[in-house]
């Protein structure tokens, strides 16, 4: 223990004893502490999970914008029978410009894709990140707001209890 | 011509640690040429080159000085790879457990300082720690021989400034009742919800109504964040979040504070509190880390487990004891004393004689 000394330590007792007699009052209820300390750590949590769910948006849009490569080199028309790989070699000349529009219309639809993404993400990472605003955050809201108020019933309930017990003592 | 340069994980502005480097290079100028390297620079930091301008040939031949504060590999490499010797200064290195939740790449890098501490014992040719607790921490990872050397902190700093006249304005609308404050970075063992709750207590339970002042960087932001939640949503009143302020600002809530409080849960020494107490400011901890080396008798060090209770009973013991606050600002002040950055010079200037 530190070196409490010139009043420190008998100020240190009074606190002491001044939690104590609150706590038997029931000013401090009983695992109010820990409540305030779970509520906290389910806030941090809470921020900690919609993070992750950016994080994992971000990492999927970008394996999205991986796979978004259309190229007719990318066509496999090799085979380990000669024959087949003969016929696919000879099928993909004969309808190479087919296939061309078919890439290109996937190439137009994900450059397009892509662009609606680029635009939804910060708006995510807004609602997520920062924002005391958006639309999104107000779902989290109350579900901390209720987290709170059920805490809170819990409290209420647990002195009840402890008045309905004492009551109970006393009539007996 | 001799040449001693110090090395940093990172340098900020105003931060202790790059402070300390600051004044310990004029010390080593005038032993030869001298440079603060850091591998995170802050913006704007322009007396700190960064680590990959380190001036070396590749072979091992220099003698370093190392700030060692979490690990870093490019700063390991370096000091593996070019340091001959490392007088390395010990700031201690915050637990890494209590980031894995909230910041695991932080978690990874402070576990990685220990271990790189362990791994450059045979370089260190002397270890320096700036208080009693933090050469216990070096001692239990091998290290033998430790000088303890008390920081030299210009405490006053703030003290000397004009405060910002618009934040005194504003806390002049902002702030009723008394005080509060605390000022460090949003980090998990700073425990930055402990004032808010203590804050929900004093006002919901106890019937207080000061004001809680919250200053620094949020260095990790879901902890400063989930922080301020808890206050809205507890709808906490006089919580104010002021993020980091500049020197006069700070300085202007130093002014107006009437106790410093802080629930950390880890210190290597606390910059903070020695500003509080040069001016004038009475301080409430926690008995933990290297706060007993820093407060001494100056403050009010509650046992380590105490809860936002304690700390809401110990804000009310000492605004209803003005007699105890002005005994505690007088020792605060002389506290300081066993700080004074000429001494912590001389002690490093004869501890380096020793090895160079």
């Amino acid at each position: 223990m530190p070196t409490n000394a010139d009043g420190l330590e008998e100020a240190l007792e009074r606190i002491r004893l001044r939690v104590e007699e609150r706590r038997k009052a029931g000013d401090y209820p009983p695992g109010l502490e820990q409540q305030l300390d779970r509520h906290y750590h389910h806030i941090l949590k809470g921020f900690d999970a919609e993070v992750e769910a950016v994080t994992a948006l971000r990492l999927a849009v970008a394996n999205l914008r991986a796979q978004s490569e259309f190229d007719l080199a990318r066509v496999d028309t090799w085979s380990r029978n000669p024959v087949k790989r003969f016929l696919h070699r000879v099928m993909s000349k004969l309808t190479i410009r087919q296939t061309r529009g078919v890439l290109d219309q996937y190439k137009r639809h994900s450059d397009a894709l892509d662009e609606v993404l680029a635009s939804l993400i910060p708006m995510v990472e807004s609602l997520v990140g920062s924002g005391t605003e958006g639309g999104g955050r107000d779902r989290s809201d109350l579900d901390k707001r209720l987290h709170t108020a059920l805490d809170r019933i819990g409290l209420l309930e647990e002195r009840l209890d402890r008045t309905l017990n004492a009551s109970d003592d006393r009539s007996v | 011509m001799t040449e001693i340069h110090q090395v940093l994980v990172g340098a900020g502005r105003t931060d202790a640690i790059t402070n300390m480097a600051r004044t310990l290079r004029e010390t080593l100028r005038t032993l030869g040429e001298s440079e603060i390297y850091a591998r995170h620079p802050a913006p704007g930091v322009d007396d700190v080159l960064p680590l990959c301008q380190f001036p070396h040939d590749g072979s091992a031949g220099q003698t370093i000085v190392f700030h060692a504060s979490g690990g870093d590999p490019d700063v390991f490499e370096l000091l593996d790879s070019v340091a001959e010797r490392i007088v390395l200064v010990f700031h201690n290195i915050a637990p890494a457990e209590l980031f894995d939740d909230v910041d695991p790449s932080r978690a990874e890098m402070l576990r990685l300082g220990w271990q790189e501490l362990e791994l450059l014992r045979p370089k260190v040719c002397l270890a320096i720690a700036d208080s009693a607790h933090n050469a216990k921490c070096l001692a239990d990872v091998g290290y033998e021989d430790i000088k303890v050397i008390a920081a030299g902190v210009d405490a006053y700093r703030l003290h000397r400034l004009t405060p910002d006249p618009a934040m005194w304005h504003r806390l002049g609308h902002e702030v009723h009742g008394p005080l509060l404050m605390y000022v460090g970075q949003s980090v998990p063992h700073k425990r930055p919800e402990v004032l808010v709750q203590m804050q929900y207590l004093l006002t919901r339970h106890v019937g207080r109504f000061p004001t809680l002042a919250m200053v620094g960087p949020p260095t990790v932001p879901v902890v400063n964040t989930a922080a301020l939640e808890q206050a809205r949503v507890l709808r906490v009143p006089g919580c104010l979040f002021y993020g980091q302020l500049t020197d006069t600002e700070l300085a202007a809530v130093y002014r107006r504070a009437d106790l410093f409080v802080t629930a950390s849960m880890h210190e290597g020494l606390c910059i903070p509190i020695l500003e509080a107490m040069a001016a004038g400011v009475p301080v409430v901890g926690r008995a933990v880390g290297a706060l007993p080396d820093t407060v001494g008798d100056a403050g009010l060090l509650l046992p380590a487990d105490a809860g936002p209770e304690m700390f809401a009973e110990a804000v009310g013991e000492l605004l209803d004891d003005q007699g105890l606050r002005s005994r505690m600002a007088f020792r605060g002040r002389q506290r300081l004393r066993d700080f004074d950055e000429d001494a912590a010079t001389t002690a490093f200037r004869e501890a380096l004689a020793g090895v160079m």
